[in-house]
């Protein structure tokens, strides 16, 4: 979950604008809030705030991308839009002083609200500022762009694009950070990190032609110059093979390309180089200060993702910058498919009004309802039916996939905090398991006998279960054990790559670490261990175990063999005790504890002086490990 | 009138003799401890029925260069005895051969030799002197002390002087002999009866018997009635004792398991080791949904592969996943992949426990299942994470499932729990519509703390299991909840214990 820094005094100046659109026309003021407002409404629409926090604003002077920076983190060592160095060159970062940011805990489902334009869209239908479906003009297209068939092709693979025009744009460094924080959350929370979408904004005027040219094109065959390079510089001028391999962003996203024989690449009419999707824009046809009109395209392997993200971006920058014009361009796909994006028309759903207001627990009626929609930025018409309403959803929520969601949008509108409290009035029987209601009778013996109970974590390592109890491979205890032990695939730590197979460990662990303190010191475990099984349906089960040991000065066999007889009779259940042969114990003081049936369910036994000198212990150890299931079976 | 037994018995011994005696002396003629024998003079001292004279002493005994010559003659006596025989005179090199000393004993002596006038340097000979003493049994003082100090014997100078000994001049003399005599002063107790101890005693004063243990030869024989039971400082702290107990953390735990108990909930399981299509796949997360990356899930390596169930469910649950199927949901528009489902991975929640009790449940019934138990996540350990924690994971199947019953169950389960004032946010989870996110109020704190996330399963989630009513569903921490109960500021606490922490938080707390 990434944390999205969003500008307050930006976002409460969206929110405060007049309503009835963007111009003189606009009648109605918006809701005058203060950041104090926003800290208490924004928990209410589902936006996790984590703080607000005063950060120091920079700006990259080769792409012109922001930053915001509280004091902690101190300024930006590299830019992570174009790669450029700043310790390297310190000229080529500005430093535009102080501002406020909210830093939003977001989750991926609502991209829709991660700019200022889309939040304060959001916040103004919640306030009732502004509520019912936002139309967004779009002209004509004048563009096309024919898509190259073998971008279906799998050794090619980035099939979908969508573009539009911006026109009537206006910049300065926060706006440009908005569209580029715009452009990085949606790669992150739609893109899945670019790979589904990733999305190009241009500066319209450097482009020439109206048919654009979406190709697969050899890695090796022709050269540009990726942005944040210096054109001027013959040694700027790379390949696409060798973008990925020198340049910085080329080589964070690298591996998208790479199993690909020819690579994507979007041109303008007169052949200049867009970009590189996913990877890079050119440096010829950057976003600047200057930059008068917009041309934005995203290219994906999801259609969905791809049209989701274009429309987002248009919306938003339409919020943001209320004056802009938005213009339709032409995809030609491959077997004569024309399609004209953005396509701003909503998704119609039906809604049942009693079972709305039965998943709410609330009386609702279809007006009622309908307002609530209303104020969640969705049309609401009449169905034809008393209790139905038909619903146009806009065509930039991402996350409408089922009549349910709307339930979900009238009960924010509606207020968690107004929802009555309620139980199910239905009469039901608990049940317990039955090995938890054992384990804790057997927790109460082990208590009674004056033993501490320990709970330790459940992933191990090899040389925590094995090695350090004397058996390592090879040995023949050991290895069947070993056979028996989960694998974790992605371990994090060198400590924890497998299930725990035994408790002993744990015991001996916690013993380690409470050498300090008075002996002797008697503790347990009860909990389960994991085995592989093949005839378990995932591969594996667990088996709850008991285990205990002593430490002290003149601790020894008799001791432990006395808590496992009382154990056992406690819980009714006999064993019998037989000398065996094990490498963790003292030769000669080691015995299976046995039931009928089955004469190995756990030993008891002084342990090893090997062992506890692999555990730094000082004093004597006894300790008794058994199956708590098969004892009670 | 009565006394404690052992100062009347001091009285007594002080009465039958008539000069002031000695502490030692009462040690030994009473038979009980110094210790005992002091205080009671010291008691006696107080309320003056004696009084007490310190005075000092000499005390005399061998030291061990002394101890040799206890039983044989010093050297030089030795020396005159080997210049008489040889007629009064000896060549210094043959006097050992005459003798049992050697050179150097023989070395040693000359300086008494000469200093006592017994014998004289010549030469290389040795000549008897005029002082030399006729008589080998008339010992010199200093001999004379050493034979009255022999066998160990430590004796104070008043005594020795008594026996008639020159004790003075033969500490003259062996002042300069290092080792042989050690001279100690002491300090002597004397205790000796007052005027009014004697009227005591004459008024028929009787002992009386303090014990501090009631043993059972007093209870048998009835020997109790006539000793006093010392009485104690009852103010002073025992030694700490403290019960074996269970874990903090579990005795939250099962805390938590008998209120959902109480609230008519039945207990389930699942294994730890689960298959990405009851982790994910079942609930609709995507296949390509960044919970399911390496970088957060732990991957299973060994079993390699998990078995799914039944054909038809999967088959509803891919349909679901890549257009709605008959879920009225549009679905995640993907090619989903069963090879991706069977992947085996630890568990990341508990909802796969409870998605697989609602697979069981039968469909038209109303049911509540619960299930605690760890899960794993691919977290880098801090003072908040563990790549383990436990949750607790509730569902309710009823028709009357609504986002009412959902926040009021909530309510239900923190208040029993102690934590009464319980707040929902909205919040957007992949599996449940609508989300909401748990808060609690922590009065110590003085804030909302979040525990964790519910909801209603969405019918992408329901109705591929053919489960028409809704289900409310919730899933919740519990290392977070026991920290605050237990005041545990770090995870880790928790599962790398301290002995004094298990020893010492209280039981009553859970």
């Amino acid at each position: 979950m990434p944390i999205i820094d969003m500008p307050v005094e930006t976002l409460l100046e969206r929110i405060a604008r007049p309503a009835g659109g963007p111009g003189p026309e606009g009648r109605d003021g918006g809701a005058r809030l203060t950041s104090d407002d926003l800290v208490a409404l924004l928990p209410k629409l589902g936006c996790e705030l984590e703080e607000v926090a005063e950060v120091r604003q920079f700006v990259c002077g080769l792409c012109d991308k922001s930053y915001d920076r509280t004091a902690a983190q101190g300024p930006p060592l590299h830019c992570a839009h174009c790669g450029a160095d700043f310790r390297a060159r310190p000229d080529t970062l500005r430093d535009l002083g102080p501002g406020r940011v909210l830093r939003l805990n977001m989750l991926a489902v609502r991209p829709d609200i991660f700019d200022p334009g889309g939040m304060a869209r959001y916040i103004r239908g919640y306030l009732g500022v502004e509520t019912g479906l936002r139309e967004y003009p779009l002209r004509a297209a004048r563009l096309r762009v024919q898509v190259d068939p073998q971008l279906h092709e799998p050794e090619s693979l980035r099939p979908y694009i969508a573009c539009a025009v911006v026109h009537n744009v206006r910049l300065d460094h926060a706006m440009i950070k908005l569209v580029m924080n715009l452009q990085e959350d949606l790669h992150w929370a739609l893109g899945r990190d670019r790979k589904l979408a990733s999305i190009g904004v241009y500066d319209l005027d450097t482009l020439r032609g109206e048919i654009f040219h979406y190709d697969a094109v050899d890695p090796d065959g022709l050269r540009f110059v990726p942005l944040g390079l210096d054109p001027a510089d013959p040694a700027s001028t790379l390949t696409p093979r060798e973008i990925l391999a020198r340049h910085k962003t080329g080589q964070a996203y690298a591996h998208l390309l790479r199993p690909l024989r020819k690579y994507p690449l979007l041109r303008d009419g007169a052949g200049t180089v867009l970009s590189l999707p996913p990877i890079i824009n050119s440096e010829a046809t950057r976003v600047t200060l200057r930059t008068r009109n917009f041309f934005v395209d995203v290219t994906g392997l999801s259609q969905r993702s791809v049209d989701r993200a274009l429309n987002i971006v248009v919306t938003s920058l339409r919020e943001i910058l209320p004056e802009v014009a938005l213009e339709c361009v032409l995809i030609e796909q491959p077997g004569g498919v024309v399609r004209i994006t953005p396509d701003l028309a909503p998704t119609e759903l039906t809604l049942d009004v009693r079972r709305a207001a039965d998943t709410l627990g609330v009386a609702l009626n279809a007006a009622q309802l309908g307002e609530l929609l209303e104020s969640m930025g969705h049309g609401v018409e009449e169905a034809g039916h008393a209790d139905r309403l038909r619903v146009l959803v806009p065509a930039y929520r991402n996350d409408v996939l089922h009549p349910v969601d709307l339930i979900e949008d009238a009960a924010i509108a509606y207020g968690y905090d107004q929802i009555p409290r309620e139980l199910v009035p239905t009469f039901t029987v608990g049940a317990p398991r039955l090995i938890e209601e054992q384990s804790a009778v057997a927790r109460r013996v082990l208590t009674g006998l004056g033993c501490h109970q320990i709970m330790t974590l459940v992933l191990s390592s090899e040389a925590a279960a094995f090695d350090r109890w004397r058996l390592p491979p090879g040995q023949p205890l050991g290895d069947a054990l070993r056979a028996r032990a989960v694998r974790i695939e992605n371990p994090i730590s060198v400590e924890q790559t497998m299930c725990r197979v035994s408790l002993g460990p744990g015991l001996l662990e916690t013993l380690a670490g409470n050498k300090q303190y008075d002996l002797p010191q008697q503790i347990f475990e009860i909990g389960d261990v994991c085995f592989v099984d093949p005839d378990a349906e995932t591969g594996a089960r667990e088996e709850r175990y008991a285990a205990a040991a002593l430490i002290g000065t003149h601790v020894g066999y008799a001791d432990i063999r006395a808590i496992v007889d009382a154990f056992a009779r406690e819980l009714d259940r006999p064993i019998t005790v037989r000398p065996v042969e094990h490498p963790a114990f003292i030769p000669g003081r080691v015995a299976a504890i046995g039931r009928p049936g089955d004469d190995w369910i756990g030993t008891l036994g002084e342990v090893h002086p090997e062992v506890l000198e692999n555990y730094g212990l000082r004093h004597p150890v006894a300790l008794f490990e058994l199956s708590l299931a098969k004892l009670l079976a | 009138m009565e006394l404690p037994q052992q100062q009347y018995d001091v009285l007594r011994q002080l009465a039958e003799a008539s000069a002031p005696r000695s502490i030692a002396d009462l040690v030994a003629a009473l038979g009980i401890d110094q210790a005992n024998v002091t205080a009671a003079c010291i008691m006696l001292q107080q309320t003056g029925y004696v009084a007490i004279a310190e005075s000092t002493f000499e005390e005399l005994r061998l030291g061990p260069d002394g101890e040799p010559y206890a039983a044989r003659p010093l050297p030089e006596r030795v020396i005159v005895g080997v210049l008489r025989a040889q007629g009064g005179r000896c060549r210094l090199t043959e006097v050992p051969n005459h003798c049992e000393l050697d050179t150097a004993q023989v070395g040693g002596a000359l300086r008494w030799l000469t200093q006592r006038g017994w014998a004289k340097k010549e030469g290389d000979a040795l000549v008897l002197g005029a002082n030399a003493p006729a008589d080998a049994a008339a010992l010199e003082p200093d001999e004379q002390l050493i034979r009255a100090l022999a066998g160990g014997r430590v004796a104070t100078r008043a005594e020795l002087e008594a026996e008639g000994l020159p004790v003075q001049a033969a500490l003259d003399v062996l002042s300069k002999r290092k080792g042989f005599v050690v001279l100690k002063e002491r300090t002597q107790r004397l205790v000796s009866l007052t005027e009014s101890g004697r009227k005591l005693l004459a008024a028929g004063v009787q002992g009386r018997r303090k014990v501090t243990q009631l043993t059972p030869e007093l209870l048998a024989e009835g020997g109790w009635r006539d000793v006093d039971l010392q009485p104690y400082d009852v103010t002073l702290a025992a030694k700490q004792l403290y019960p074996g107990k269970e874990h903090p953390f579990q005795r939250t735990l099962e805390r938590v398991r008998r209120v959902f108990l109480e609230m008519g909930f039945e207990e389930v399981v699942s294994p730890w080791v689960e298959s990405s299509f009851w982790d994910f796949d079942a609930l609709f997360q995507p296949q390509d949904h960044p919970a399911r990356d390496m970088q957060d899930t732990f991957y299973v390596a060994r079993p390699d592969r998990c078995r799914l169930p039944d054909e038809t469910y999967v088959e509803r649950v891919r349909a679901t996943h890549e257009n709605g199927g008959d879920t009225g949901s549009v679905g995640w528009q993907y090619r989903w992949s069963r090879e991706l489902a069977q992947k085996p991975v630890l568990r990341t929640h508990t909802t796969a426990t409870t998605i697989r009790a609602l697979a069981r449940h039968s469909a038209g019934r109303p049911g509540k299942y619960f299930v605690i138990g760890p899960v794993f996540r691919r977290e880098t350990v801090d003072y908040k994470h563990l790549p383990i924690f436990h949750q607790v994971d509730g569902i309710i199947v009823d028709p009357h499932a609504s986002l009412a019953t959902l926040i009021g169950t909530l309510t239900a389960f923190y208040t029993k729990m102690g934590f009464p004032k319980v707040k929902v946010n909205p919040s957007f989870f992949p599996y449940t519509e609508p989300s909401a996110e748990v808060l609690l109020y922590l009065e110590n704190r003085g804030d909302w703390v979040e525990m964790g996330g519910s909801g209603l399963f969405r019918p992408e989630v329901t109705l591929p299991l053919g489960i028409h009513d809704r289900v409310l569903a919730w899933g919740l921490g519990l290392e977070r909840l026991a920290m605050f109960i237990h005041d545990v500021k770090a995870i880790g606490e928790l599962f790398y214990a301290a002995m004094p922490w298990l020893r010492e938080a209280p039981l009553c707390r859970a």
